[in-house]
């Protein structure tokens, strides 16, 4: 009687576990098309256009009296939390969407704002700084960024970013999907650093990771410097 | 659970028996909702993988229009001759060669001979430019110029044709895919035919207007001692102002036009960075710590007198603020060597300064390292600085015009008049030779959320 009862109890947990296992996987698998967007926020620590547009309209207003200088610190911080407070709204010292609305303005997420040639840029080779170096040191992530810049102003390359990455067969992280994860601050950061002229490879044009790396002819190129996992070459 | 009948036989209980249909009817459920997510997906990567070849199929078709266009105009200019209508149809080169990188570059590349392939558009239209821009300057064609143009067009008449006997090969069912990897090898060997012809093709475009590299450049700053990757110290610790040095850890070395050495550091503080010595002189040719900035204490005019103030304690004389640029509370700025009133934009180091900390996070010195000389020739403006003053500038208003040198695309240097204006809200730089007061080249800047950006 008692092994009977345990052997129908084994076979009704395996059928309930399959069945929750059936039902995550279908969860999980119609929920990872879902595209989450986070919404646009200004806070201290950013800077650009949009916070000197801040400033003023705050200053205008009375609530800010520092300098327009793009600088979101915290004068700029105190400002807005008393803009939020006289105007009823929640007083985090951050702009957000209500608060954007309120004084006016439409918030735009820098990293996929459309109005700057640069944003665009950034946020494109961030992704791919972060899905080809995330886990390196912070100058193979900068060095990464500068290899691409480097391709750009190759005669052998595209003459774009976007033409750069996308090229077929060019970076594993486009083949296999990694591009599309969202980078991290550090980056964006290492992007920033080479946009502005930061190149720890003095202009190498290839790089790859020798235990990976399944091209025979990648190892033809001339290697320059090796940054953690990979060597850098031309 | 489970229970027997009169005659003995283990029956369900009615809990058990309602458990089971129901853990069934959620498996049924489960599989049939699994097996229609499945054919969606399928059918959605079908619907993908048809886009997908169709922007692939009209990348091939626009790249055989690109070619076709090069070669026709490069056709044409073998017989114009007015300057108008040569510069109109270099301009369809140049525009057509541009657009066939970007399809080149889209197209299937599964070994380098493609690369080459970009390597040649790239170069025909750098050629094409070069020739626009002679021709803008009231400087005619010469016989080798026009007889390049025709040897340019023969090269892009057979990789056109190449390029469209492609199409006609995969008609009727073929794959565009396939059979541009198969041409890749075609592509390359007549590349390789034309470069090691009687064509001096790259030495005569590269070596003159459009040169990409520094390869034929000797680094000024790069003479001395040889420095031992043991004795490295002090020349680190000079270059990081500010800084307490904890740690220090070689890396690598580099192999460029001159050898360099990698470090790691750490700060007394925890901070992070690297550092790259020249092997000879000991010059620093960069540093860089990862900076992020919640809190900026600093403002900008206080940041640039951090950037002057450490290149004074790193050595670096008479260096001036040219350019700036707020990034996430970084600032970066541009600054330059100036000498007897006029500044040299070749000798420029760039450093990122925390607004947060008030300290320099990274210094990059590899133009300096280049081209920093204390004392240069030809120094001498024909053009005052009143006639530049008194300058057509249309609508836009003068704030400041200064004497400087600026590098040329010809690895050269030459002495203009920069001359900062604003149009509006736009900010513009406009560059006046110093000797003829020609206008040789303007840049505006262009605000944005990641700093400002000059065009």
């Amino acid at each position: 009687m008692m092994k009977d009862q345990v052997f129908v109890m084994q076979i009704v947990s395996i059928v309930l576990l399959v069945v929750v296992v059936l039902l995550t996987a279908v969860f999980l698998s119609l929920s990872g098309n879902e595209q989450v967007q986070d919404c646009a926020k200004i806070q201290q620590g950013n800077s650009g256009k949009q916070v000197k547009l801040i400033q003023q309209k705050l200053k205008n207003w009375g609530y800010y009296e520092g300098e327009i200088d793009g600088i979101y610190g915290s004068g700029t911080t105190k400002a807005v939390r008393k803009f939020q407070k006289v105007n009823g709204l929640n007083v985090d010292g951050i702009v957000g969407d209500k608060t954007a609305q309120k004084m006016g303005i439409s918030l735009q997420n820098s990293s996929s704002n459309g109005s700057s040639y640069n944003s665009q840029d950034v946020y494109l080779l961030a992704k791919c700084v972060y899905a080809e170096s995330r886990g390196e040191p912070y100058t193979g992530q900068v060095a990464v960024a500068a290899v691409v810049l480097n391709r750009v102003r190759s005669s052998s390359f595209p003459n774009t970013i976007a033409g750069v990455i996308y090229q077929p067969y060019a970076f594993t992280a486009v083949a296999d999907g990694q591009i599309n994860l969202e980078p991290n601050q550090s980056a964006y950061n290492a992007v920033r650093d080479a946009m502005n002229g930061w190149d720890p490879t003095n202009g190498c044009l290839y790089y790859f990771n020798p235990a990976t790396a399944t091209s025979s002819w990648i190892w033809s190129r001339e290697i320059k410097l090796t940054i953690g996992k990979h060597n850098f070459a031309v | 659970m489970l229970e027997k009948d009169e005659k003995g036989r283990i029956i369900m209980t009615k809990p058990l028996s309602i458990l089971l249909i129901v853990a069934t009817i959620l498996a049924i459920s489960a599989i049939t909702v699994l097996a229609a997510f499945l054919w969606v997906n399928n059918s959605e990567n079908g619907v993908w993988l048809r886009n997908a070849n169709n922007m692939y199929n009209g990348t091939y078709y626009d790249l055989v229009g690109d070619f076709l266009q090069m070669e026709t105009n490069l056709s044409k200019l073998r017989v114009v001759s007015s300057s108008g209508l040569r510069q109109e149809l270099l301009l369809e080169v140049v525009l057509s060669s541009q657009s066939a990188v970007n399809n080149l570059s889209r197209l299937s590349a599964t070994n380098q001979n493609m690369s080459e392939l970009i390597k040649y558009t790239n170069q025909t239209g750098d050629y094409c430019k070069f020739l626009m821009r002679k021709l803008g300057s009231d400087i005619e064609l010469t016989d080798e110029d026009v007889e390049m143009i025709g040897k340019l067009y023969d090269m892009t008449y057979q990789l056109s044709t190449t390029l469209a006997s492609i199409g006609e090969k995969v008609k009727g069912g073929g794959d565009l895919v396939q059979g541009i990897d198969k041409f890749n090898t075609s592509f390359s060997d007549i590349l390789l035919e034309f470069n090691n012809g009687s064509v001096q093709y790259p030495s005569l475009i590269y070596d003159g207007a459009f040169s990409d590299s520094l390869v034929d450049k000797e680094p000024t700053m790069v003479v001395g001692e040889k420095v031992d990757p043991t004795n490295a110290r002090a020349y680190i610790v000079n270059a990081l102002v500010g800084y307490e040095i904890k740690n220090l850890e070689f890396v690598a070395h580099s192999y460029n036009k001159f050898t360099t050495f990698l470090y790691k550091f750490e700060t007394a503080d925890g901070q992070v960075g690297s550092i790259q010595i020249a092997e000879v002189g000991g010059f620093v040719t960069m540093w860089d710590i990862e900076s992020e900035v919640n809190n900026p204490q600093f403002s900008k005019e206080e940041g640039l007198e951090i950037a002057r103030q450490y290149c004074n304690g790193a050595g670096l004389r008479n260096m001036q603020v040219v350019w700036s640029s707020i990034s996430d509370s970084n600032l970066y700025v541009n600054m330059c060597y100036s000498s007897g009133g006029v500044t040299f934009y070749p000798d420029m180091v760039k450093l990122k300064i925390s607004l947060q900390t008030g300290k320099v996070v990274g210094y990059e010195g590899l133009n300096y390292c280049y081209n920093h000389k204390e004392n240069r020739d030809n120094l001498t403006a024909t053009i005052t600085k009143e006639q530049v003053q008194n300058y057509d500038y249309k609508d836009m208003s003068v704030s400041d015009i200064k004497l400087v040198v600026i590098p040329t695309e010809w690895k050269t240097e030459r002495l203009v008049w920069e001359v900062t204006g604003k149009l509006g809200e736009w900010q513009f730089l406009v560059y006046l030779d110093a000797k003829d007061g020609k206008e040789v080249r303007i840049l505006q800047v262009v605000e944005g959320d990641e700093g400002n950006l000059l065009m």
